[in-house]
């Protein structure tokens, strides 16, 4: 009869049909392709809406910036590369993903003033 | 070019991830001290390991620490009728990981090296140890007169380890993960100074888990902090090695505050991967752009400012209903130090037998919670009308709203579009409270 057990040391691959389990849930993460519905912080105080009192409308066209800029990696417009807002911090891990030779652009999917001025964006790699 | 030599000094165990199932089973790796050489090895930096483990592990060891670059593997010394295979419950430390050492009682630990001998063969100019069940207090003894620097790493069975050392101490390492921290110190850093107030000691550095760390240099009498970094976070087994290695390597030998936060990216590294060569590549990108990713905004919460942090749990806490994951979510709250505030067990439940005054002052006393707390987290065990009010009505305070919906319960629009965070893991949870409460 035979018994369970790990096999051996060393077998760890990237992709691999690795399962994590327990309270922890998801596993090791790439650089996404692809990241959905990121509400911009900052946004009442970035230099687009400062200068023009105004927020990119729906559909525009922004992108990741290759540098941070005061701490902080920022979306700006593709057309002007005026910063629209900060990207929250727990985004910070895309720094990486940049300078592995990464663009991330994406699209304005929702902006407002009320209560205050709000930016939600999408971004593909 | 490095000038340091590291010799690292401790057990190596077998770690076995048993919630990270890989294609043979539960994962394993070589743990221990080998967490800190593969740090060395991804940087570049000179050291050698003086290890105590089975003989069972001698070839692997050797293999492996040829792989890492090395610059020696000596055995100190052999443990005897114990495996030294280490049990991990829960990777991430989301809560307490739950180590289990099988059968750690029965291990006899029979010094087969010399320390002395080890030191004037590989020369190093620091050494880190990390204690464990061997006889640490001696071989800090035997290193008298070591005219490098001595860094010692009290999270394990450091209970002791000074008693009647002249041994000159250069970094004390404590983490608030530790018991020496929790408990004998009371997480409170003037007590951590008293515990060591009879020793000469050059720094204490203080690791905070996901809030950061600070570093108080005794000769200059000041303190100095360094957020963490988030990352998705994989697992979090041997990352406070990573960043002890570090710290003590020769990397911003004068500019503490840059070394703790390159620590702190590189431990982030770590805990982002399982792959040596993923967190290899990813580190010597961090070095290749260190001065951009040292100006990043991290998180900052200190252990002592998340004991002032209130959070309000909103969730059908009824006798009827299963909750055994809002007492999970408590328990890793808990264990991060944060306030846990849940209204039922502390202001009472509402019973179909109160009048209409009883249940309006148990509601008045729920309100005055919610204006008391920092933030709230609603927990969907079902769609629960008061969960979801207390939720709305936390909102329009303007202060921070996460969703623990563990069972894909959040459809509807408000409810999606009102917290600041939707998650469906405690892991998730835990790394969204930090995002939201940390100091702006």
């Amino acid at each position: 009869m035979g018994s369970a057990g790990s096999g051996k040391f060393g077998t760890y691959r990237i992709g691999g049909n690795t399962i994590i389990g327990g309270v922890g849930g998801s596993g090791e993460v790439e650089c996404p392709t692809l990241i959905e519905n990121i509400r911009l912080e900052d946004v009442a105080t970035s230099e687009y809406y400062t200068k023009y009192h105004n927020l990119p409308g729906l559909q525009s066209r922004i992108q990741l910036r290759d540098r941070t800029y005061t701490g902080r990696l920022v979306i700006e417009t593709v057309d002007t590369q005026e910063v629209v807002g900060n990207l929250p911090t727990q985004y910070n891990y895309l720094l990486n993903c940049i300078q592995k030779g990464l663009k991330y652009t994406g699209l304005v999917i929702s902006s407002g003033g009320s209560p205050i001025p709000f930016v939600v964006v999408t971004l593909n790699a | 070019m490095h000038e340091r030599t590291i010799l690292i000094i401790g057990e190596i165990c077998i770690d076995t991830h048993l919630d990270i199932i890989d294609i043979n089973g539960p994962l394993v790796r070589l743990g221990g001290i080998f967490h800190s050489a593969r740090a060395c090895s991804a940087l570049g930096v000179k050291y050698a390991l003086a290890y105590y483990a089975p003989d069972y592990l001698e070839d692997d060891i050797n293999h492996f620490s040829c792989i890492l670059k090395t610059r020696g593997c000596y055995q100190l010394g052999k443990v005897n009728n114990a495996p030294n295979v280490m049990l991990i419950n829960e990777s991430k430390e989301v809560g307490d990981q739950g180590y289990y050492n099988i059968i750690k009682d029965q291990a006899k630990f029979v010094e087969t090296g010399d320390i002395k001998r080890i030191i004037d063969t590989v020369k190093p100019t620091d050494v880190l140890i990390c204690p464990g069940r061997y006889d640490t207090n001696k071989v800090i003894r035997d290193l008298y007169g070591f005219d490098g620097r001595i860094h010692i790493d009290f999270h394990y069975d450091s209970e002791g380890i000074l008693n009647n050392s002249a041994t000159k101490i250069s970094t004390i390492i404590i983490s608030t993960s530790s018991l020496l921290f929790r408990e004998q110190c009371n997480g409170k850093f003037e007590d951590v100074l008293s515990y060591f107030q009879f020793h000469t000691i050059d720094y204490l550095l203080v690791k905070e888990n996901r809030g950061g760390a600070y570093c108080y240099s005794y000769s200059e009498n000041k303190i100095y902090e360094s957020p963490a970094y988030y990352v998705p976070t994989m697992h979090s087994v041997g990352v406070g090695d990573v960043y002890n290695s570090i710290f003590v390597s020769d990397y911003f030998e004068t500019e503490l505050e840059k070394k703790m936060r390159f620590s702190s990216l590189c431990a982030a590294r770590y805990a982002e991967t399982m792959s040596f060569e993923k967190f290899e590549e990813n580190v010597q990108l961090t070095v290749k752009n260190i001065e951009e990713l040292i100006k990043l905004n991290g998180v900052r919460l200190s252990w002592e400012d998340r004991n002032n942090k209130n959070i309000y749990i909103a969730a059908p806490d009824f006798p009827n209903v299963e909750t055994g994951s809002l007492e999970k979510l408590a328990d890793c709250l808990k264990y991060h130090n944060f306030v846990v505030r849940l209204p039922i067990r502390e202001n009472g439940l509402v019973k179909a037998s109160m009048t209409f005054e009883e249940e309006l002052i148990i509601y008045q006393k729920d309100i005055e919670l919610i204006d008391a707390c920092d933030m709230l987290i609603a927990v969907l065990l079902f769609n629960d009308p008061g969960t979801l009010v207390e939720l709305g009505m936390f909102k329009q305070s303007g202060k921070p709203t996460i969703i623990f919906d563990p069972y894909n319960l959040c459809d509807n629009m408000f409810v999606k579009h009102t917290p600041n965070f939707i998650c469906k893991t405690i892991g998730e949870v835990i790394d969204a409270t930090y995002q939201c409460l940390q100091r702006r």
